[in-house]
């Protein structure tokens, strides 16, 4: 893309993309981290996942300040309109994964002094799934990519297997043994607040169709994720019924 | 694109001064309804082709038009058609106002006059007071109808000269930069105009605001180096244009 005419608008777009990737990385590391801390049952490391989400929600502010002097200064059009907005859209999506982040960091006390919560496995795959798939949408996001942004709106299907079968683990695990419910109750909210990142990386994947091509992603997304209409069993009661 | 009747229709319209080609071969669907908008940098060709639809480049020496300009089907440029008629049905307002040194209730009433289409001087007064109401100038001047119209601030001015193009009962109205001598409130006065006019009136504007085309117009037309280049809705052009010239032009890339 060309440059513009009057020069102090290309910093302003610059300026916005600059604090957007800045953010964007934060965010992947603030997943990162977290699923790291839940895996290492590293407490100290959950804290600062904690910790960090002010400077996210910062970022965040700084962007839609910068996106309202855009739209109120330089009137953009065209690419420039769509940046501007996909901009706003993205920032908002990355907020709220830092929230989940920062949510899912504040659980990772009581899951790690339980010994006995079942599923630890199943939840460090999905996350390193779900921390790849908000990644690979800020990739997609940096460098225009509508394929990979594609990819990252079908992956979502994988996160949501993971999801049912999280909480398929840890709710038999509880119903087997109830002297888990503490650990395994965070830990099923810990799964669906994974589950709800990959949700959010995939309207980033949508945005950077919409800048790109004008249009959101008019794919109908894979909706895998049961967790809150089915009825998990222990094998004994699955016994009994046949 | 919605389809509304088409009012004009050309094909390999071509424009040269004095043997230099200006336009080089513009096709386009003009429709009736609403306001149509030419935008492109100085020099594009946006003016020379708006002059086409009222045969106004016939007064430039040296200009010359070839290609097929048909308004409800009817070739413009047909040797049995008076241009004098012509313009009757395809009003034109410049960038400049330019009020006849008359009063502003002269100004209104001469077209009517020469083109009798008033039987007496009720008629008449009926015409000049619908045509200032429709250009929303009525309540600002009815009072002072016999004062000059030079002496009206350049909005009023500007839709003094609408008024006097409204009142020969025109189909067209065509704009050349009607906004560029206006201030901010008179800019904002004439684009409500234009949007009321739009609904009885087929408009064609030229404007080098890109904002002003895209509040006020349906549908846009860019132009560049004397060729049509893109032509869509105006909601289209300006969050998606296909070709890369325009996009270049509209975001402030290319002058």
């Amino acid at each position: 893309m060309s440059e513009h005419i009057v020069s102090s608008f290309d910093e302003d777009m610059k300026g916005l993309r600059t604090e957007l990737f800045r953010m964007g990385h934060l965010v992947v590391d603030q997943v990162n981290s977290c699923v790291k801390a839940l895996k290492s049952r590293d407490d100290q490391l959950a804290n600062r996942v904690h910790l960090n989400d002010k400077q996210v929600d910062a970022i965040n502010d700084d962007i839609e300040e910068r996106v309202m002097s855009i739209l109120a200064l330089r009137h953009p059009y065209a690419v420039d309109l769509r940046e501007t907005i996909a901009a706003l859209k993205v920032a908002r999506e990355l907020e709220r994964i830092g929230d989940l982040a920062k949510n899912c960091a504040m659980r990772i006390g009581v899951i790690i002094t339980d010994d006995k919560v079942k599923g630890t496995k199943k939840i460090n795959k999905m996350g390193k799934q779900v921390s790849a798939n908000v990644a690979m949408a800020m990739k997609a996001y940096e460098d225009r990519d509508t394929d990979l942004a594609l990819d990252v709106w079908f992956g979502d299907e994988a996160i949501d297997d993971y999801c049912n079968a999280v909480f398929e683990t840890v709710l038999t695990g509880m119903m087997a043994d109830n002297s888990n419910i503490n650990g395994a109750t965070q830990m099923t909210f810990f799964a669906k607040n994974l589950e709800r990142m990959g949700d959010h990386a995939t309207r980033i994947a949508s945005a950077t169709h919409y800048v790109v091509t004008a249009e959101s992603i008019r794919e109908k997304r894979p909706k895998s994720d049961r967790t809150s209409t089915t009825r998990y069993l222990l094998e004994d009661d699955e016994d009994d019924e046949d | 694109m919605s389809q509304s009747k088409i009012k004009f229709s050309c094909r390999d319209v071509r424009v040269s001064y004095s043997g230099k080609e200006a336009l080089h071969g513009i096709d386009i669907e003009i429709e009736d309804q609403g306001v149509t908008a030419f935008i492109g940098p100085s020099g594009c060709g946006k003016s020379s082709f708006l002059r086409v639809f009222n045969r106004m480049n016939d007064t430039i020496p040296g200009c010359t038009v070839s290609g097929i300009v048909k308004m409800d089907g009817e070739d413009i440029y047909s040797p049995h058609l008076d241009p004098v008629l012509l313009r009757a049905r395809v009003g034109m307002v410049f960038q400049k106002p330019n009020p006849f040194p008359k009063s502003i209730y002269d100004n209104v009433a001469y077209g009517p006059r020469i083109h009798g289409l008033a039987a007496n001087k009720t008629e008449l007064d009926e015409i000049v007071e619908s045509s200032l109401t429709k250009a929303g100038l009525w309540a600002e001047v009815k009072d002072r109808l016999k004062d000059s119209g030079t002496g009206l601030s350049g909005g009023q001015q500007q839709r003094l000269v609408i008024a006097r193009a409204i009142a020969v009962s025109p189909e067209v109205i065509l704009m050349d930069e009607p906004a560029s001598a206006l201030d901010p409130i008179a800019t904002a006065k004439l684009e409500e105009l234009i949007d009321e006019l739009s609904k009885k009136f087929c408009i064609v504007i030229v404007t080098h605001s890109m904002a002003q085309a895209a509040r006020i117009s349906d549908r846009t037309a860019f132009f560049h180096m004397g060729n049509l280049i893109e032509y869509d809705q105006t909601s289209n052009i300006f969050t998606n244009p296909k070709d890369s010239r325009t996009q270049d032009y509209i975001t402030g890339r290319i002058g």
